[in-house]
């Protein structure tokens, strides 16, 4: 069942064979199939459960109540980069665009050959990705549904003679409200919290809302428990401790809390990799003013993409994004910006994400637990990738009939199809950029062959700590250039067939789930 | 929020938010509310940061201008918030950038603004409530 936060103050303790902490994409998936495979799976998420009724199409209090830190994550250093991150059951899948990419063929020979993950073979994967997609309806997005803005870029984009298509996604029956990251509000995504975790829940696992585990316990060099604290949903503030004794210790809490976790409990960094090699896909968005109206936000935000230059590391994905979080993103204040919000009806809307080359990023334990200092440092190469981004999707526009484009590079804010040219010779440097977002954290606990460059084997469990698996995106080795989720998800379902490996000599000897917690009151 | 920041709030509020066309003027009641919520669950740095912002923006403005911004006339004072936009220094515009950021989405996100630019939510979220997609 999923079991509100407990506010009374008392200590909590629970028996299991397994604990997950973390709820999306690879928490939930590791809870589904341990679950269904006859293991008492405890899952500690520490945001809240919210369901579709809950999702109505109000942005700015969904930042408030399903992202981390109302969605104020961001990355030091130049530029600042905000990075969005879910809180809440289902982790980010709950309030992602649902795209189901699979990893490149190119990547995954470079995890072979630089990272020792031959074991990973591209069948195996195949496999698992083939049965995820049939699990969560992933098909392409439908092009009666993706909107007037997908449709006339990727048409255009055709015209221009680029690669592209309708992306796939984990929606069943997708209506485009257009709402994808604020939750989507007739369940029609299959995000973790609607597929992978009432499965498991199904299947017999408890899910502990509004819980933050704060300690890893160590016994032995092997895990064998967690411990953390509830938190009271309206302030934020700490409340009865939980403990919960596992045979198994799954982290899942992503890139930067995970790392997290392991920096503050001094655990599984002898080869100095935890917190290291963090990338991220930073995006940059063009809009183009048309002249017909789209009909925005209706439709799939992120419904059709251009792969035409995906070899260079950028990949066009679209979409749009309602009212209030398109005012907020114009680099535009005064008369200026309120004619540009009159626009928008009429404001064709893109963005790209580029997988990055010479960017450094590193994940350091912050003065307090669950707040990790994220810092990214963007480099020469990627910068230039981000403007060649930015051109691309201006001259897509152009060509669909922009009277102007508007980008977020000082000195190029709004373009007419000659600025194109003079934007693609100028130099832009990082402070050059007004605002930058970033999605897809990975890489903080990478996974390897050799622990002296790596913090998890190609199982998943740590190195240095028995038991102590991680199946989030941390454990990717390099950035995927694509959307993680579907890969992560793969791994996350490849590293539950390695604990229910580990854990089946002792099935029998497992503690019950009703048996008597370590500490303080009995679990139920 | 802190009563002074409150005040040097409100004093931005009509210059970020212009009524357009049919857009109407902002209602510095919601949008100071809103900003209480949003930096009550936010980062903890984010408040202190936000305030700073707001108070650089006004201390900007008599650096540069010479008088404050209650001192201007609508028109001046809005030259002078645009300008900090094109401002060539990255850290001048973040200013700007970093105060307008709650303030749009606490006006943009209202459900009586987002029909008028096509967005008609509470016809969604009808029709959203009435079809639930199951498994």
């Amino acid at each position: 069942m999923i079991i509100p936060p407990r506010l009374d103050g008392l200590p909590m303790g629970r028996c299991c064979d397994v604990v997950v902490v973390g709820s999306g994409a690879g928490g939930g998936a590791v809870a589904r199939a341990l679950a269904e495979a006859g293991w008492t799976v405890i899952v500690l998420e520490e945001g809240g459960h919210f369901t579709r009724r809950d999702f109505d199409f109000r942005p700015a209090r969904a930042f408030m109540r399903f992202y981390r830190e109302a969605g104020q994550t961001v990355t030091l250093g130049v530029p600042v980069i905000l990075l969005p991150q879910g809180r809440t059951v289902g982790g980010s899948t709950t309030i992602n665009s649902g795209t189901c990419l699979r990893i490149h063929r190119h990547i995954l020979k470079r995890w072979h050959l630089e990272f020792g993950l031959y074991d990973l073979s591209e069948t195996e994967l195949n496999l698992l990705y083939a049965a995820l997609e049939e699990y969560l309806f992933v098909k392409r997005a439908d092009p009666e549904v993706v909107g007037r803005n997908a449709q006339l870029f990727l048409e255009t984009a055709w015209r221009l003679g680029y690669s592209g298509g309708y992306l796939p996604r984990n929606a069943k029956d997708c209506e485009g409200y257009g709402v994808c990251v604020f939750g989507c509000p007739s369940g029609a995504k299959q995000s973790a919290d609607v597929s992978f975790i009432p499965d498991a829940v199904a299947a017999g696992a408890d899910v502990y809302t509004w819980c933050r585990v704060d300690r890893l316990v160590v016994r032995g060099g092997r895990a064998v428990g967690v411990k953390g604290y509830f938190i009271e949903p309206e302030t934020g503030k700490r409340r009865g401790s939980m403990e919960v004794e596992a045979g198994a210790v799954v982290l899942a809490g992503g890139a930067l809390q995970t790392p997290d976790l392991l920096l503050h409990n001094r655990l599984c960094n002898g080869s100095g990799q935890v917190g290291r090699n963090f990338s991220l896909h930073p995006c940059v968005g063009v809009t183009g003013l048309l002249e017909e109206e789209l009909g925005n936000p209706k439709g799939i935000p992120q419904a059709t993409y251009v792969d035409e230059f995906a070899p260079d590391g950028i990949m066009l994905e679209g979409g749009t994004v309602p009212p209030g979080v398109f005012a907020f993103s114009l680099p535009w204040g005064g008369r200026r910006h309120a004619r540009a919000m009159l626009d928008y009806p009429r404001t064709g809307i893109f963005g790209a994400m580029i997988s990055e080359h010479d960017s450094r990023g590193r994940v350091k334990a912050g003065p307090h637990p669950s707040r990790p200092l994220a810092f990214y440092r963007m480099g020469e190469g990627d910068v230039e990738r981000l403007k060649r981004a930015a051109v691309l999707l201006a001259e897509i526009w152009f060509k669909a009939g922009a009277k102007r484009v508007e980008t977020v590079f000082h000195g190029f804010k709004e373009m007419t199809p000659r600025d194109l040219v003079r934007l693609t010779h100028t130099r832009i440097r990082p402070t050059d950029i007004y605002g930058l977002s970033a999605y897809h954290p990975m890489g903080t606990c990478r996974m390897g062959a050799d622990p002296e460059w790596s913090v998890v084997k190609p199982t998943g469990e740590t190195w240095e700590v028995e038991n102590l698996f991680i199946a989030d995106a941390s454990i990717l080795p390099t950035s995927l250039g694509v959307n993680p989720q579907l890969t992560i998800m793969a791994l996350a379902t490849r590293i539950a067939g390695f604990i229910d490996e580990r854990l089946s000599p002792v099935r029998g000897n497992s503690v019950p789930l009703n048996a008597p917690a370590p500490s303080g009151d009995a679990a139920r | 929020m802190n009563v002074a920041v409150d005040r040097w709030v409100r004093a931005l509020i009509p210059l970020y938010i212009r009524p357009e066309g049919e857009l109407p003027p902002a209602d510095p009641g919601q949008v100071t509310a809103f900003l209480d919520e949003y930096l009550a669950c936010g980062l903890p740095e984010f408040r202190p940061i936000f305030y700073a912002a707001v108070i650089i923006l006004h201390g900007l403005c008599l650096m540069m201008r010479g008088r404050s911004l209650k001192r201007m006339g609508e028109g001046e004072a809005l030259d002078f918030l645009e300008s900090l936009y094109s401002s060539r220094l990255a850290l001048i515009r973040a200013v700007p950038l970093l105060v307008g950021m709650p303030i749009y989405m606490a006006h943009y996100g209202r459900d009586d603004i987002q029909p008028l630019l096509g967005f008609p939510v509470e016809e969604l979220r009808k029709e959203a409530e009435q079809r639930e997609v199951k498994r």
